[in-house]
């Protein structure tokens, strides 16, 4: 095989992938359209939905109830920091104005399992997710990059 | 200073090996016989404060000591400092065998007789001189490893559980059967450690061939024969070697050196490759990704399938056996046959592309190593929320341990407050891309040892195909 046939393969099979690692699969979830409130509900030890999905400038209004005990609702560099007394309804209104995966916490200790009660704030640019498509985009290049380089320095 | 430096330089250029045993200090202080001993009894202390923490204390885990600092300071140090640059140097001040390695030598410090030891001094069974036990071990804890990381007492059980099977174990098998080959965390060190930065080798081979009383196996007046069943004079692997330094102590030759080296190098050696260690490649690949799919996913209803026996607010119950049943399906099939068999394929298409005259079960064997650096790096990137979000529980538990509202410190209150948690998927990405490069390099270095040199990139695309969709798959968990 001649080094360019078997390099175009190569570059097949790398867009290949590219579509493989793109098709992702989704929980529940809940998309914002402008202006939207969204009802999350809080228990030990989940958000329901556990994700939110918006787009980059969006302003969402949640409103959070918790059915058991109190809960906090944190969202990762967003500083956004609301407790949630079983009972209430706490609203809360975010603007999305950054972009990414940013996780949801519970900032109350609220049992054992409290560590991992996580959700995702997803903020995408025009239904699409960039920093992602960015990282497998990254991940290609610098795999190619890291071929290359071994390539060079390996006797064969 | 001028070591640290040509250290880093080796660990980036791969192409110097510094002995850190030429610093005399350490030198020193790993041949008195009374190093081990110095460095395990305080770890000792602290396992046994740890495990009465867990049954005495609160049982919400962040309220605890034995949670906060087992599974979030120690697991932390354990997965992203030393084994990636110390190899088995945790194994070095383990605590869990020291009573039965005491008991065996009848010393905690002196060498005794080694003729007599106490205990049968069996040999280890032959049919499971391999990490199978330690794989099948490790999907156990996997198994309920949401109620172990939660539930102090789960902790202290296990723990407690670990220092007695070592100690019974090690009253029948002789020296360190315990932790070669049945000892949960020590499978997935010993995989782990060859990648790591360090290794303890000998410096000239064709001496100890002709050294005829080898103390670094036998044991001298000063030293026991290795504990670990390995001999330095052929050793080029880290994957069992528990850096005890014995042998260092043991070597009339001073033939034994301790390198500062390049990150992977063992995983391109063919000798000592098996089945078992691909699949706890296997394993730890596939269960880096339900860890963070569980624990730090979106995904609540998996994590209560995996909370089974739980019971509000903090009791236990069985909830959800047929869940949990599934759970249970996940964590093993995707370890022990999903992925392999993924991988298998992988294998043989490159196979076909190469033309190799190797088996596909020899590729299959020969590439899982490949991944090593892959899933560590999965590894560490799933635990760097743990340290930078959840820091302050370890500070709060070390003022109020068993959660009893104590302020010792005064580090009761700090309050909840993680550091730049934005950032988080992005340093997982560079962490995940250092695994993508480790993993490359290594593979196509793989493929040039297995393929002819004409077809060694046709051959390895497969692989680098896996490589990549296996590291999407991470960012897609991380940033999807
Ligand atoms: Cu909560």
């Amino acid at each position: 095989m001649s080094s360019s046939k078997s390099s175009k393969i190569f570059f097949y099979i790398l867009i290949l992938t590219l579509v493989f690692s793109g098709l992702s699969f989704y929980t529940n979830y809940a998309v914002a359209s402008n202006p939207k409130t969204i009802y999350v509900e809080l228990s030990q030890f989940k958000y329901n939905p556990g994700r939110i999905i918006v787009n980059k400038g969006d302003t969402v209004i949640l409103e959070l109830r918790s059915t058991d005990v109190t809960h906090g609702f944190y969202i990762d560099g967003y500083n956004i920091n609301v407790e949630a007394p079983p009972g209430e309804v706490v609203t809360i209104r975010i603007t999305a104005d950054m972009v990414g995966k940013f996780k949801i916490r519970c900032s109350v200790t609220c049992g054992p399992l409290h560590p991992f009660m996580v959700g995702d704030f997803l903020v995408e640019e025009n239904n699409v997710n960039t920093p992602f498509i960015v990282s497998i985009g990254l991940i290609l290049l610098f795999g190619i990059i890291t071929l290359i380089k071994v390539m060079g320095g390996v006797e064969i | 200073m001028k070591n640290l430096n040509r250290w880093v330089k080796s660990l980036i250029l791969h192409n110097e090996y510094i002995d850190i045993l030429r610093v005399k200090w350490v030198k020193r202080v790993v041949i008195h016989r009374a190093f081990q001993w110095a460095v395990i009894v305080p770890n000792l202390f602290v396992f046994w404060f740890l495990i009465t923490a867990g049954f005495v204390g609160s049982p919400v885990g962040n309220m605890n000591i034995s949670i906060t600092f087992v599974w979030m300071l120690w697991w932390f140090a354990l997965i992203a400092i030393l084994v990636p640059f110390l190899a088995r140097g945790w194994c070095t001040i383990c605590p869990l065998p020291i009573f039965g390695e005491w008991l065996q030598r009848k010393s905690m410090i002196k060498k005794t007789n080694y003729q007599k030891p106490l205990g049968l001094n069996l040999n280890w069974p032959g049919r499971f001189r391999n990490i199978w036990l330690q794989n099948i071990g490790f999907l156990s804890l996997a198994s309920f490893s949401v109620l172990l990381v939660s539930r102090p007492i789960v902790t202290s059980l296990v723990l407690g559980g670990l220092f007695i099977i070592s100690t019974v174990l090690m009253l029948f098998y002789s020296k360190r059967a315990f932790c070669r080959y049945v000892c949960p965390v020590g499978g997935f060190i010993g995989l782990f450690s060859m990648f790591s930065s360090i290794e303890l080798r000998v410096k000239d081979r064709q001496l100890c061939k002709k050294h005829i009383t080898k103390e670094c196996i036998r044991g001298s007046d000063i030293s026991y024969g290795c504990p670990w069943f390995e001999y330095p004079g052929n050793m080029d692997r880290n994957a069992y070697c528990g850096l005890c330094f014995e042998c260092v102590k043991a070597c009339p030759f001073d033939n034994i050196r301790l390198n500062a080296r390049g990150f992977g190098r063992d995983l391109l050696v063919s000798k000592g490759k098996g089945l078992d260690e691909a699949w706890k490649v296997f394993i730890m690949l596939s269960l880096a990704g339900v860890y963070v799919a569980v624990m730090q996913g979106p995904w609540g209803w998996l994590r209560d399938w995996a909370n089974v026996f739980y019971s509000p607010p903090y009791g236990f119950a069985l909830t959800g056996l047929n869940n949990y049943i599934f759970y249970l399906a996940i964590v093993w099939g995707l370890s022990l046959a999903i992925v392999p068999a993924l991988f298998y394929v992988t294998a043989a298409i490159s196979k076909y592309f190469s033309e190799s005259k190797h088996s596909v079960k020899d590729i299959f064997t020969g590439f899982s190593y490949e991944l090593v650096p892959l899933a560590l790096m999965a590894w560490i990137a799933f635990s760097i929320p743990i340290i930078q979000v959840n820091w302050s529980y370890i500070l709060n538990t070390i003022s109020d341990p068993f959660g009893w509202g104590w302020n010792l410190l005064g580090t009761k209150n700090i309050s909840w407050n993680p550091i730049f948690p934005g950032l988080i998927p992005y340093e997982q990405l560079i962490i995940l891309l250092i695994g993508l490069y480790y993993s490359i390099k290594t593979g196509y270095k793989l493929a040039a040892q297995y393929f002819d040199r004409n077809v060694v990139l046709r051959g390895f695309l497969p692989q680098l195909v896996f490589i990549v969709i296996a590291s999407s798959t991470f960012a897609w968990l991380f940033l999807g």
